[in-house]
């Protein structure tokens, strides 16, 4: 049992890590504490799932054009709601993101109606049983692809001169200005990214799970949690947060009652932050 | 309010009033609808019930569900309205109940229900219960336990899951430890299929069972797929419409709505109302509140969705049907349970067509 809950935390803990690096990504450069996140990610969910029945593409070519197009919203996003506030009261930024939450929310209700979707892939419903383990093919495929992204994401950030770009405006906005930098464009191409990875994780965990306006709120509480964690803006401490998270999960919902796994994943948040207020890996 | 029980409600009414109203006492009257969506939330339910008091309203179709139900029902019972409601919980008819009714069976009937089916026909002597954290599934859970032990069965875990949970691999790992030989779902439709899903990806093959929610909508068909074949549940006796008074009701609901009622739930509340205007007739008065809730210790007739006669406490008696599935969702009716007016529980095995 104890292999079973071990390997169920860490498909949990990847699941929650994919969602969480979009808004670890956008908060760290941008500042941004998007509560769209979420939703942003459901936005991935139902491209995949329209792009897969109506247009009838491959499950895998449906999942990039899915980034793609939610990228590009989040473009949009950031040049129409976010950008006309930088520098501005940080409660207007808040009260902006919790207005989009809400608007995409009710909007997809609109479009799509209430009724859970569910998403199929080429792998849904085959399970392999390593030692006394079950696991399905589309979860070692969240895994696998988790870490290909993760590791691609590294080298962009710390490989490419654009990544180059992205930190030295993380870390001196208006130095890098000085230097040459298009800030804007950095800022549009940071949240682009953040709401890709985002559509890349709802577009994974939809057909684990289901299609719905409101499959955005749950994750987006668990990233926050992770990025507190791990210490606000760091991807690496985004990764062991959310690993520490789904195992822990896991486990206290496995060996104690499973009703009060969420209580015992926050009581391990706080003693966290008690020991280390700016979380497990912050960068200062 | 949902649609399709709106939707039944204004068919049936207007269907009445077209031929005239009903008749009660030699005069005929028309019947006026107040309706008060509730949007199942018990504060707007309250407000609903005081609504319908100050304008001197006596007998209400409803509320649904059992939270809604037990908010309203301090305001009806010191304001003098009956009410018909569908909500499952025991509790909405304990004493000293005066004035509501209950056109639907219980959690607790379901349990009793469903255990002799469990025995002796699916052969499980261990049984798991997976519940969804709220009211409904709670108190599901909790009489059908009762229940279950009552008949024989020993129920070796309960695991509680949150509203919005949508991975279920843990409390099944904890179920599967324990070696059931079935689980009986207190979860919704989605939740439902998503679990049947995952219980597949641990190699779980044992039966799943539940009175009808969770096999309430499309959802669980669509996420459970094949898995649904494993499957039964409590459902009105005739889930298929194939009676007359169910198949002349389908027939006319199409027609009229341009598709099928989603929910048996119209259903019920179709016959709520059939039971009220009977209640009419047979106390022949349509504003003696007293009276008309004697008048249903007194009816017996066939509705839509079942026999509609009711106990003393005004509790119907509950007759269900045991229902499998195929991976579309349609019904296969294997067995008939209900019980008796002296309470005695009966079950007859349907034979396949």
């Amino acid at each position: 049992m104890f292999l079973q809950f071990l390997c169920n935390g860490v498909l949990i803990g990847c699941s929650y890590t994919l969602v969480a690096l979009g808004l670890t990504l956008i908060f760290s450069i941008l500042n941004v504490v998007n509560f769209a996140h979420g939703e942003i990610y459901m936005l991935g969910a139902y491209a995949t799932f329209y792009i897969v029945t109506i247009l009838g593409v491959n499950f895998y070519a449906a999942l990039v054009v899915s980034m793609v197009v939610v990228g590009l919203i989040g473009v949009v996003i950031e040049r129409m709601a976010f950008r006309p506030l930088y520098g501005k009261p940080e409660i207007n930024m808040f009260l902006v993101s919790i207005g989009l939450t809400l608007f995409l929310r009710y909007l997809m209700m609109i479009i799509a109606g209430t009724e859970p979707k569910h998403l199929e892939t080429p792998l849904s419903g085959k399970t392999i049983k390593i030692l006394s383990v079950y696991i399905t093919y589309e979860r070692l495929l969240v895994i696998v692809l988790s870490i290909i992204i993760i590791i691609a994401l590294h080298l962009f950030i710390y490989r490419t001169k654009l990544g180059k770009a992205i930190r030295a405006v993380s870390q001196n906005s208006f130095a890098s200005g000085i230097v040459g930098i298009n800030r804007n464009m950095i800022s549009s191409l940071t949240f682009g990214l953040g709401c890709l990875l985002a559509a890349a994780s709802g577009s994974l965990l939809g057909p684990l799970y289901l299609v719905s306006p409101e499959m955005g709120q749950v994750p987006v509480v668990k990233a926050f949690t992770i990025i507190i964690l791990g210490g606000l803006g760091n991807i690496i401490g985004c990764i062991v947060g959310g690993f520490i998270l789904g195992i822990s999960e896991s486990l206290s919902g496995g060996y104690f009652l499973y009703e009060y796994k969420d209580a015992i994943c926050f009581a391990i948040l706080i003693l966290v932050l008690s020991l280390k207020p700016s979380g497990l890996l912050a960068k200062g | 309010m949902c649609r399709p029980i709106r939707n039944a409600i204004l068919m049936y009414t207007e269907e009445i009033n077209q031929k005239g109203g009903i008749e009660v006492g030699g005069r005929h009257y028309k019947i006026d609808l107040e309706i008060c969506d509730d949007f199942t939330n018990p504060p707007i339910t309250v407000a609903c019930a005081h609504k319908y008091a100050d304008m001197g309203i006596k007998f209400i179709i409803g509320p649904m569900g059992s939270a809604m139900t037990l908010a309203a029902k301090p305001i009806t019972e010191e304001r003098n309205i009956l009410i018909v409601t569908s909500a499952m919980d025991v509790k909405i008819l304990a004493p000293p109940n005066r004035l509501a009714i209950r056109n639907n069976f219980t959690s607790e009937h379901a349990g009793i229900l469903l255990t002799p089916y469990v025995r002796d026909k699916l052969g499980v002597k261990k049984v798991a219960i997976l519940t969804r954290n709220e009211p409904w599934g709670i108190g599901n859970t909790e009489e059908c336990a009762k229940a279950f032990k009552k008949g024989g069965l020993e129920v070796v875990t309960d695991e509680v899951y949150e509203v919005g949970a949508r991975d279920f691999l843990t409390p099944l790992t904890k179920i599967k430890a324990k070696n059931p030989q079935g689980i009986l779902l207190s979860s919704y439709p989605e939740e439902g299929g998503l679990i049947l899903k995952q219980m597949t990806e641990l190699g779980m093959n044992i039966p799943t069972f539940c009175q009808g929610t969770p096999s309430g909508g499309k959802a669980f068909f669509e996420i459970g797929k094949e898995n649904v074949k494993r499957h039964v549940s409590l459902l009105p006796p005739d889930p298929n419409c194939e009676k007359p008074a169910a198949a002349s009701y389908l027939k006319n609901y199409i027609k009229k709505y341009g598709e099928e009622p989603v929910t048996l739930q119209a259903a019920i509340w179709h016959d709520s109302e059939s039971a009220l205007l009977e209640a009419f007739r047979i106390a022949k008065s349509v504003d003696d509140v007293f009276k008309v809730r004697e008048a249903f210790n007194k009816m017996d007739f066939q509705g839509v969705c079942w026999r509609v006669r009711f106990w003393p406490n005004g509790q119907l008696i509950p007759q269900c049907s045991i229902v499998k599935f195929d991976e579309t969702g349609k019904k296969e009716v294997i067995a008939i349970v209900g019980m008796e007016r002296d309470m005695k529980i009966y079950m007859q095995d349907v034979k396949k067509k």
